[in-house]
């Protein structure tokens, strides 16, 4: 029992000191958006040098009266939102289809979809333009949201959850006259919830935190995502190294809400990943 | 012989219509892309005049094979590879060993964890420039108390690779830690307390129950850390541009700078294609590799019988 | 289904290439003046509406620009309506890629402001048409003359400039008086590098527990580093064509250009940057910073908050020679602007280019303005009891006595990208402290770019 007890406070320790070093750029985020500097530190000779002379809120109102930041956030939603819901759809049909329908190509398309995974995006920045274009949605939404609903890896991680959902579930639904969408959508669906909620999460982090597209697609002003924003707020004079950690503590904070109130489903969504071979 | 082939037409259909979504999105936002891609790897696209476009045929490619900068891309990215795999993999299976406990509090251990993770890859590379500085960097004062001299860090050609590899480990094995914990929390109890009764000790029964038991997981973290790495772009583009004299240029760097800095196009197509098909190679060969890591495990097991 | 899908695949292919393809070239066959003679109004049947793209500016820019255009529009009310929109500049080059994607699609707008050593790049590709048939001659006689060189390509004018921009040295005064340092009044007198250099290590000290530097030089890489120095480098930084670099980036002279950059930053006085504010805080990091004019509306705008500042001469070679960087953002006419619209673009060009919108844009933005005359009528260039005239007429005799433009290069993308990072390498990497590891470093850079530049066609 004391043993149990020593190790208790050994990983407490531990887990506090490493803790530390990983939440420090977060720690020292929030920090500096209160901070009245108008540099970075230059120097660094103790810990001392990171923290304030004094705290101030000024530069947090400044990122919301300089710029209308309130109406990115309303953007940048659209497209989280948007977006995720669509991955949901099209990426867990697909998945579902690779892992419990025995279709001809089945194996094709399985194949095909892991090799796709490595396809950088820089390689194709061009022509994806070039499409999204032709579709004529470039400054839309849709130019941000549709280029996204369909990805190789939230496919691959879907296939992977329902290979674990037993197959006499489906089977016992269509021995009662289910058709395969109603089972899938009223039997598969329920019981997949967190990998449901981990694709929602990592999505929904990919998209608040998505810079190059947008910059490139969206070009009105009117558009703008939270993170274009925040570039440009960064980049233009004058230049006020607290007001941009400020800027970004405050981009940062909806993402953090969301994993500190998914964080045990996304947890257990993950759980299941990787479980059955691949 | 035709009720079963009626039936499979049936199920043909219905995973096909589950499939259908996907396929259109797919077809319009990744394989017509690539197809392009493809197609203009043959030719001279020029992005800032498209109308003068020529098919060059293999041009690109030979052109590449003579392309030094190239070679170097190569290497630098499989130097990154080789080892931010194992690294980040094993720090995050240690993070998840630290973190598996049912104690208060641990939900903000992990959360810490996760923290670089979901912080802007802005502030992270801002601040690791900031501690890899060669005056008044952290880095430089924990070495001076140890009687080190200045390391030039980011600023030498043989150090910033190394650099971006401990930062990108730090910032991305969250990540892995979370699917790790997820595996050592689906490891069954009943084991240890076997293990218990036989009076093994820890070493014992991470390497004969902990590891077996996550194996499956490990090759699923194994191959997204593995594809994530081979794709790295944005710690080179913001920390170093590629720098110092080309040391952390990476493979997709190279595409980025020939195809979009540089409009070539035609050139960066080429490129994006023979790291495609050098990936499809890779695959392959690794399914040959684990076909013969299985025929060997199918031998020792009736050898030894068991294990 | 494959079948389908390989005709989907196909359709939509060829719809891209065909639109891909479809850009025309704007120009006629003769050489006729299509444009409007001096004096004479626009006229049409019908409203003409113009796109028009710039960079996002600063809060004076943007001021500046939204005013011009409302006036614009006032003027020309139902014969040209401009509509402007403005793209992110980040810190990347991220209009020049936004500008090459749009080429690349067939989305251009019809009048774009481009930066100016891009006008080459730019005019040979065809993203450009030449404007020479719409502005009548005599128009540019008042422009600077290496500005209507920078906005020439092959005898032919592409853009118009509204103002210029260079590289001046600023220092803070306080602590310069405090050091007993004279600042040269008279570009005869203007510091050569050398002097530069022993200024900057004297003016290094540790100030209470902060080091505080001689001079502030940015440290980022993208264009600045190739721009500010490009004057060291004596014979050229490329061939009269614009298409070799080797033999002159890595060339003599631009191996002892390399030395002296190595050695004024192991002088331990040069503080590494691209952030203004290290210099124009009241206790500066730094107190002298080599930077580019368009940072001073960006010190007046900071008021009382700015430490007390002058300027003075970009440094001098051995000899007392000053070549001042120069040359700026500009306006051109794309070929995506339909033949029926390019008179009414021209008039916007000149309407922006005017004197009097070349005057309240060098005085809003705080920017030497592109016409000569103005220097002359202007009173912050022309009266010494001006508040500004101090700051200005450095810029003044720097401009009209000293001015050298970035390389006419159709690769200048590839040029100063590479250039940049060679610099950067030289100045702070480990390992360039021989004549030969400098050499092999600026060699490097100059096959890189001569490889890069010779894949580009000229048409």
């Amino acid at each position: 029992m004391r043993r149990k007890k020593i190790l208790k406070i050994v990983f407490y320790v531990v887990n506090t000191l490493v803790g530390l070093l990983f939440l420090f750029p977060l720690l020292f985020m929030f920090l500096s958006a209160f901070n009245p500097a108008r540099t970075l530190p230059t120097q660094i000779g103790s810990f001392g040098d990171f923290l304030p002379e004094y705290l101030t809120a000024s530069n947090l109102v400044s990122v919301f009266t300089r710029i209308p930041m309130l109406k990115y956030f309303g953007n940048t939603l659209l497209y989280a939102f948007g977006t995720v819901l669509g991955v949901l759809v099209v990426n867990s049909m697909a998945g579902y289809a690779l892992a419990k329908i025995n279709f001809k190509g089945n194996r094709l398309i399985y194949n095909f979809i892991v090799i796709m995974l490595i396809i950088p995006f820089e390689g194709i920045t061009l022509t994806l333009y070039l499409v999204v274009k032709t579709l004529g949605i470039l400054d839309t939404p849709f130019a941000v949201i549709l280029p996204s609903l369909f990805s190789c890896f939230y496919i691959f991680m879907f296939r992977q959850f329902f290979l674990g959902v037993p197959t006499a579930l489906i089977e016992a639904a269509e021995i009662d006259g289910s058709g395969a969408f109603s089972t899938y959508f009223r039997i598969v669906v329920p019981t997949a919830v967190p990998v449901f909620i981990t694709v929602f999460i990592l999505e929904f982090i990919g998209k608040w935190g998505d810079y190059y597209w947008p910059m490139l697609t969206l070009t009105s002003e009117t558009w703008f995502n939270v993170q274009i924003a925040i570039k440009e707020f960064s980049t233009a004079s004058p230049y006020h190294w607290g007001t941009v950690m400020a800027s970004l503590a405050v981009v940062t904070v909806p993402v953090l809400v969301v994993f500190l109130c998914l964080q045990k489903y996304y947890i257990e969504g993950i759980a299941t990943q990787g479980i059955k071979d691949m | 012989m035709k009720t079963t082939s009626v039936r499979q037409k049936c199920i043909d259909r219905t995973g096909w219509l589950f499939m259908l979504p996907a396929i259109v999105f797919g077809t319009v936002f990744l394989i017509v892309p690539i197809v392009m891609c493809f197609l203009y790897s043959f030719s001279d696209f020029y992005m800032l005049r498209p109308e003068a476009t020529q098919t060059v045929w293999f041009d690109n490619y030979v052109a590449l094979f003579r392309d030094e900068i190239f070679g170097k891309a190569i290497g630098n990215t499989l130097l990154f590879v080789v080892i931010v795999v194992p690294v980040q993999c094993a720090l995050a299976l240690g993070l998840a060993l630290l973190v598996n406990r049912k104690d208060r509090g641990y939900g903000i251990f992990k959360l810490a964890y996760f923290a670089p993770v979901i912080t802007s890859m802005t502030v992270v590379s801002l601040l690791f420039q900031l501690f890899y500085a060669r005056d008044g960097g952290v880095f430089n004062l924990l070495l001076s108390a140890i009687g080190v001299p200045a390391q030039g860090f980011l600023q030498d050609e043989s150090q910033a690779m190394f650099c971006i590899i401990f930062m990108s480990v730090w910032q991305g094995a969250g990540y892995q830690m979370i699917i790790f914990l997820a595996g050592l929390q689906g490891v069954p109890k009943e084991l240890y307390e076997a293990a218990d009764i036989d009076a093994a000790n820890a070493w014992d029964k991470f390497t004969h129950i902990t590891l077996p038991s996550i194996a499956p997981i490990s090759s699923f973290v194994f191959v997204i850390t593995l594809v994530g790495a081979f794709k790295m772009f944005t710690q080179s583009y913001i920390m170093t541009s590629g720098g110092p004299n080309d040391s952390t240029l990476t493979v997709v760097y190279y595409i980025f700078q020939k195809g979009m800095s540089e409009q070539l196009v035609g050139y960066g197509s080429a490129i994006s294609m023979l790291f495609t098909a050098a990936f499809i190679l890779a695959s392959v060969f690794k399914n040959l590799g684990a076909k013969g890591i299985g025929a060997y495990k199918k031998y020792r097991a009736s050898v030894l019988g068991g294990y | 289904m494959k079948k389908i899908l390989s005709i989907g695949c196909t359709a939509v292919l060829a719809a891209v290439v065909a639109c891909a393809g479809c850009g025309k070239d704007g120009e006629t066959a003769d050489g006729e003046f299509l444009g409007l003679k001096k004096g004479e109004t626009f006229t049409t049947d019908q409203e003409i509406s113009l796109t028009f793209t710039r960079p996002t500016g600063n809060n004076a820019q943007e001021k500046w620009w939204t005013d011009t255009i409302a006036a614009f529009n006032e003027e020309y009310a139902g014969r040209i309506k401009v509509t402007c929109t403005t793209a992110t500049r980040g810190n990347s080059r991220e209009y020049e890629q936004k500008i090459s994607i749009w080429a690349g699609s067939d989305s251009l707008p019809d009048v774009l402001y481009v930066d100016g050593p891009f006008v080459s790049n730019y005019a040979n590709s065809g993203v450009l048409v030449p404007i020479d048939r719409y502005i009548y001659e005599g128009y540019t006689d008042d422009f600077l003359d290496y500005v209507n060189d920078q906005n020439t390509y092959n005898g032919r004018l592409y853009t118009l400039s509204i103002v210029d921009s260079t590289v001046v040295l600023f220092y803070n005064k306080t602590v310069l008086s405090e050091e007993r340092i004279a600042v040269p009044d008279e570009i005869a007198d203007a510091w050569t590098f050398d002097e530069l250099k022993t200024t900057a290590t004297g003016l290094t000290k540790t100030v209470g527990a902060k080091k505080r530097y001689g001079l502030q030089i940015a440290g980022d890489a993208g264009e600045w580093l190739s721009y500010a120095f490009t004057p060291l480098w004596t014979e050229g930084v490329v061939n009269s064509e614009g298409k070799v670099t080797t033999g002159y980036l890595n060339g003599d002279a631009g191996v002892s250009a390399g030395e002296y950059l190595r050695s004024l930053v192991k002088s331990g006085a040069v503080y590494a940057s691209a952030t203004s504010s290290d210099f124009s805080a009241k206790t500066p990091t730094a107190s002298m910073a080599l930077m580019g004019t368009q940072n001073i509306s960006e010190f007046l705008a900071l008021g009382e908050d700015m430490c007390d500042w002058g300027v003075t001469f970009y440094p001098a070679d051995d000899e007392g020679k000053i070549s001042a960087p120069c040359g700026g953002w500009t306006l051109g006419i794309t070929k995506n602007c339909a033949s029926g619209k390019t008179v009414a673009a021209s008039e916007f060009l000149k309407y922006c280019t005017s004197k009097e919108a070349s005057e309240s844009c060098a005085r809003d933005t705080a920017s030497p303005p592109s016409r000569k005359s103005l220097y002359e009528t202007m009173p912050e260039y022309s009266d010494p009891n001006n508040a500004m005239y101090s700051v200005y007429s450095v810029i003044k005799s720097q401009i009209l006595t000293s001015a050298q433009l970035r390389p006419k290069t159709v690769g200048y993308e590839v040029f100063s990208t590479e250039m940049s990072n060679a610099l950067k390498d030289i100045l702070y990497s480990t390992g360039y402290d021989t004549q030969a590891q400098i050499r092999n470093r600026l060699t490097t850079a100059a096959t890189k770019i001569d490889a890069s530049i010779a894949q580009i066609k000229i048409y």
